[in-house]
């Protein structure tokens, strides 16, 4: 079983949803696997869910993909995010 | 030297000692027609080969090298002989790298490494061709039977390529010269016509290949080269980075670095498209700090301008 980045933690995972552009989509579901995603938008963005225990690289992993990847929920991975662009941002 | 070619080097180093060592003084021109080398890396790669050795580092604890009349000779030291008490991990860890020396290019498959590992093998009770499991990389179904194909055929490729270091989907045309793996991912280096040069493609980032029915002239022949090779023209920047951030030094070509107080490191790297840099820095945060960019550059503020577009996407 092949785990990624975001997986080598500790604990529970926590299900995170990431809205992902349709531009870049393809590529992540390549990389990610077609059982990750959970919407499929009509112009090619997709919903994928992930497991993460590890939240340092669930977020390095998100932001590889600039501005064309959005964290949706939970509010605390999602928060995590705006934290730590504002402080790289101001 | 950076760290992925320091990386190649080691590999290369690697099959090539017992290739050397098992036969007797062979010219440097066999050494290098064999490992794909020029005489200059050779010679390079022989100066490491010659610091080969256990402290105290006296002669007899060093792999001896000698040079004459154009052949080269290769002695091992005497640590060599003495008997290794592997742990099976240490045992099935060696059959995997052993193995992965074998396929690299100019190893003997029968010669005196594949011997020894068959004989550990044995030892251990495995089958090395079945125990373990190398993967090069994803790509999507077809597209690197194609590239292999449209290489073998010296046939032109069209090719839907997602360039990840600019952000940006392309349509090109490319005379595809050789698939290979690196550091676990598939890579395809031709000429691509839309770039006008050589340019170096990840396989994973093809969605789409399609053999052409045109033709290209045999590319010239020459050794495999690093997977980023920076133009000289390319901007470089310095950054600063934190202890925790270190690890870039190693994952990309570093041109300069300097250890710092506190066990941080300032590097220069070249940057060939904004978009690469602004993820390294939105990724790093707090832990990196851009020190030096060109004059007139926007690299500077790159990632605080990438911060800002990505907290507007969240309604910041």
């Amino acid at each position: 079983m092949r785990l990624e980045p975001w997986q080598l933690g500790e604990g529970e995972p926590i299900t995170a949803r990431v809205r992902i552009d349709g531009p870049q989509a393809s590529w992540a579901v390549h990389h990610l696997g077609q059982s990750a995603v959970v919407e499929l938008g009509a112009g090619g963005e997709v919903v994928v869910e992930l497991p993460v225990t590890n939240i340092s690289a669930f977020r390095s992993f998100v932001l590889s993909f600039l501005e064309h990847a959005e964290v949706l929920s939970p509010a605390d991975l999602r928060d995590d995010i705006i934290t730590w662009l504002r402080e790289i941002a101001s | 030297v950076t760290r992925p070619a320091a990386s190649h080097r080691l590999q290369r180093v690697l099959a090539m000692v017992p290739w050397i060592a098992a036969h007797d003084g062979p010219t440097l021109d066999e050494v290098c027609a064999r490992f794909d080398l020029t005489r200059a890396q050779l010679a390079a790669d022989l100066e490491v080969i010659f610091v080969i050795g256990l402290p105290p580092y006296t002669p007899d604890e060093l792999v001896d090298v000698v040079i004459e009349d154009d052949r080269v000779w290769i002695r091992y030291a005497e640590f060599f002989a003495r008997p290794l008490r592997l742990t099976p991990e240490q045992g099935l860890a060696l059959i995997a790298a052993g193995s992965t020396m074998l396929a690299l290019a100019g190893a003997e498959p029968d010669g005196p490494l594949a011997r020894g590992l068959a004989k550990l093998a044995d030892v251990l009770g495995v089958d090395p061709s079945q125990s373990i499991e190398v993967s090069l990389g994803e790509t999507r179904p077809g597209i690197l039977e194609t590239l292999q194909r449209a290489v073998r055929d010296r046939r032109q490729v069209r090719l839907h390529y997602y360039a990840y270091g600019r952000d940006e989907h392309t349509e090109r045309t490319v005379d595809p010269y050789r698939v290979h793996a690196d550091e676990g991912a598939w890579y395809l280096l031709g000429h691509c016509h839309l770039a006008g040069g050589e340019r170096l493609f990840r396989v994973d980032r093809i969605s789409t290949a399609t053999l052409l029915e045109d033709t290209f002239a045999a590319p010239p022949e020459r050794p495999a080269g690093d997977v980023f090779n920076p133009a000289p023209d390319d901007p470089r920047v310095v950054l600063e980075l934190e202890p925790g951030a270190a690890w870039v030094a190693d994952q990309y070509p570093t041109e300069a670095r300097q250890e710092l107080l506190g066990g941080g490191l300032r590097v220069t790297l070249a940057v060939a498209a904004e978009p690469w840099l602004e993820r390294l820095l939105v990724r790093l945060g707090n832990d990196v700090r851009v020190v030096d960019a060109p004059a007139g550059s926007a690299l500077a503020g790159a990632g605080e301008r990438a911060a800002r577009r990505i907290l507007a996407r969240y309604g910041v």
